[in-house]
């Protein structure tokens, strides 16, 4: 292999268009979950829009700076990624299952409160 | 399976040419390709900086209004997510300096795109973390 060949072999999908147009894309979807907060939104919708804007954001990233694709030769990237999700998702909305069930039944002040009131009752 | 998966390119020993091979085309091809790495490696690298001081001055701040790690727990759960995403981008930092060095003083050969890749890799999932680093942490926060 002579050494304009080596390059070429390694030479990252895309080019300079493809990076341009993902920085774009990515300063456009980070303004706007901002613009929607600083401008005073809250409640369900806007933590949606917020969180919705996040992932499209990190699709961006994984395709335009990543170059993870649908060819053949990256599938292997593909089961690599979808396997680190798996795990994220394992770990992330484990501990939150676990944690907002601790809080649920293990809160010490609802206890307490019920603690009290039923010995109030009993007096 | 295709069979370019069974080569291991990384750990075969690079043999680099020798010089009087490189035609001399080829030679100043790789010499406008690192000036063109260089000045993006050293445009990363000072918006880089920049999110690093800024963050410091944020953490400086917040420490003088009392606001430490050891205030509360929120606040080191906010020191250890934020500062060790900081700690990850100083160290690209230093990377990204030691490839400044080598795209400048090296051949622009096989082994320097494979290295500039890892760094690629490395710094771009670090900005995947910040995604959701700014949206749970800071716009998440703020909300509530």
């Amino acid at each position: 292999m002579n050494v304009s060949e080596a390059i070429r072999t390694e030479e990252p999908r895309g080019g300079l268009q493809s990076y341009v147009a993902g920085a774009l894309l990515a300063l456009v979807l980070t303004l706007s979950p901002f613009a929607v907060v600083m401008g005073g939104a809250s409640g369900t919708n806007a933590v949606a829009a917020i969180f919705g804007l996040a992932v499209i954001q990190i699709f961006v990233h994984l395709v335009f700076f990543l170059h993870l694709g649908r060819s053949p030769d990256q599938s292997w990237n593909i089961t690599a990624f979808l396997f680190t999700a798996l795990i994220l998702g394992i770990l992330v909305g484990g501990s939150y299952w676990v944690m907002y069930h601790l809080d649920q039944n293990m809160m010490p002040a609802m206890h307490m409160g019920a603690f009290v009131e039923s010995n109030l009752v009993a007096t | 399976m295709s069979s370019e998966l069974l080569t291991i390119d990384t750990v075969r020993p690079y043999v680099p040419p020798p010089a009087q091979f490189v035609p001399r085309e080829v030679a100043s091809e790789h010499r406008t390709a690192a000036t063109t790495v260089l000045g993006f490696l050293l445009l990363t690298f000072l918006l880089g900086l920049c999110f690093i001081g800024l963050e410091v001055k944020e953490f400086i701040r917040m420490v003088g209004e009392g606001a430490g790690p050891d205030r509360s727990a929120f606040l080191s759960a906010f020191f250890t997510l934020v500062g060790t995403h900081g700690l990850h981008v100083t160290s690209g930092l230093v990377w990204m300096a030691v490839m400044m060095v080598q795209t400048s003083r090296r051949e622009f050969d096989a082994v320097l795109p494979r290295r500039l890749t890892c760094l690629s890799l490395f710094w771009h999932f670090l900005d995947i973390i910040w995604i959701g680093v700014f949206t749970v942490v800071y716009l998440a926060g703020a909300m509530s």
